[in-house]
């Protein structure tokens, strides 16, 4: 699956079909541009858990601020 | 079972410590009533749940440990508890989870889902805080305590209740029916705005345990 598309998928699982999927772009901020909080971010975890069959650990919320930031923990799993 | 480490916790030093906690919540003993103003029996599952009441005293986790007493009961607590390291092992043992509010706690969430999943009891105080103020109607709780019960299919169970005037004072707890995020939709995996809307509800069983509070106790 394309990581990406696999994000914005779940994206509108944690967030429902408000969510304007035309801002997540890799340089988009979770917080400031797509308006994460801590449960919005678990939520988006366990759908991207679902669909690239790995775990996340607390240590990967760890200073991931933008949707370029989640791509490179799933392609670091997919290694 | 000495040692035995089931749910990341020492077995043997969990109980010990369960047993001074509910002692504590027990002298005096809670009342404890339903919201049909009947005596709670301590019967009404046999499966893992979450307690989600107001917290209003840093001895709240005794007295509901006193209220489900035949349950190994287990908490979800904010990281600013457990923050020294004596704090942090009594916690631990009596069977804290330690939640970190600052980031996604998936770790966190995962072993509230295993403790849940062996049938345990677990509290959770959702506003996130003790609340010191006057007005103790609940108007905003943290959508966290959804997330797990639809991860986990768990009934959560209401529950209301203040501080005595004093020490001495026996304090009653108001228990409501369970809530099933079952009732409400049929999925399992719950957008934010969803679990909102929810919680919304869920603050309203426990407004409804707080009417049923103020009636027999006169809101004391």
């Amino acid at each position: 699956m394309d990581i990406l598309q696999g994000i914005k998928e779940a994206v509108t699982d944690a967030f429902g079909d408000d969510m304007d999927l035309t801002k997540i772009t890799p340089e988009a901020s979770l917080k400031e541009d797509l308006g994460f909080n801590s449960i919005g971010m678990l939520a988006m975890a366990v759908s991207l858990e679902e669909k690239f069959g790995f775990a996340f650990t607390n240590d990967d919320f760890t200073g991931i601020t933008t949707i370029q930031d989640v791509i490179g923990i799933i392609e670091s799993r997919q290694k | 079972m000495f040692g035995d480490k089931k749910y990341g916790v020492n077995m043997f030093f969990y109980d010990i410590a369960h047993g001074i906690v509910l002692l504590g919540g027990s002298c005096p003993p809670p009342v404890k009533l339903t919201v049909d103003k009947k005596p709670f029996k301590n019967d009404i599952l046999d499966e893992g749940m979450i307690i989600v009441g107001n917290h209003v005293s840093f001895k709240d986790p005794w007295y509901y440990s006193a209220v489900f007493s035949n349950r190994r009961m287990f908490f979800l607590a904010s990281e600013l508890v457990m923050k020294d390291p004596v704090r942090n092992f009594l916690c631990y043992h009596a069977g804290c989870i330690k939640i970190d509010r600052n980031i996604a706690d998936i770790t966190a969430i995962r072993k509230a889902t295993q403790t849940l999943k062996h049938k345990r009891a677990i509290t959770i105080f959702p506003e996130g805080t003790v609340r010191r103020d006057e007005e103790q109607d609940l108007s905003e709780i943290k959508a966290g305590v959804i997330f797990l019960a639809s991860q986990t299919g768990v009934p959560i169970i209401p529950a209301y209740s203040l501080k005595p005037r004093h020490w001495y004072n026996r304090r009653t707890v108001v228990v409501g029916r369970p809530f099933r995020i079952s009732d409400y939709t049929d999925k399992k995996f719950l957008s934010v705005p969803e679990m909102d809307e929810i919680a919304k509800a869920l603050i309203g069983k426990i407004n409804e345990c707080k009417n049923v509070f103020d009636e027999v106790t006169g809101g004391k």
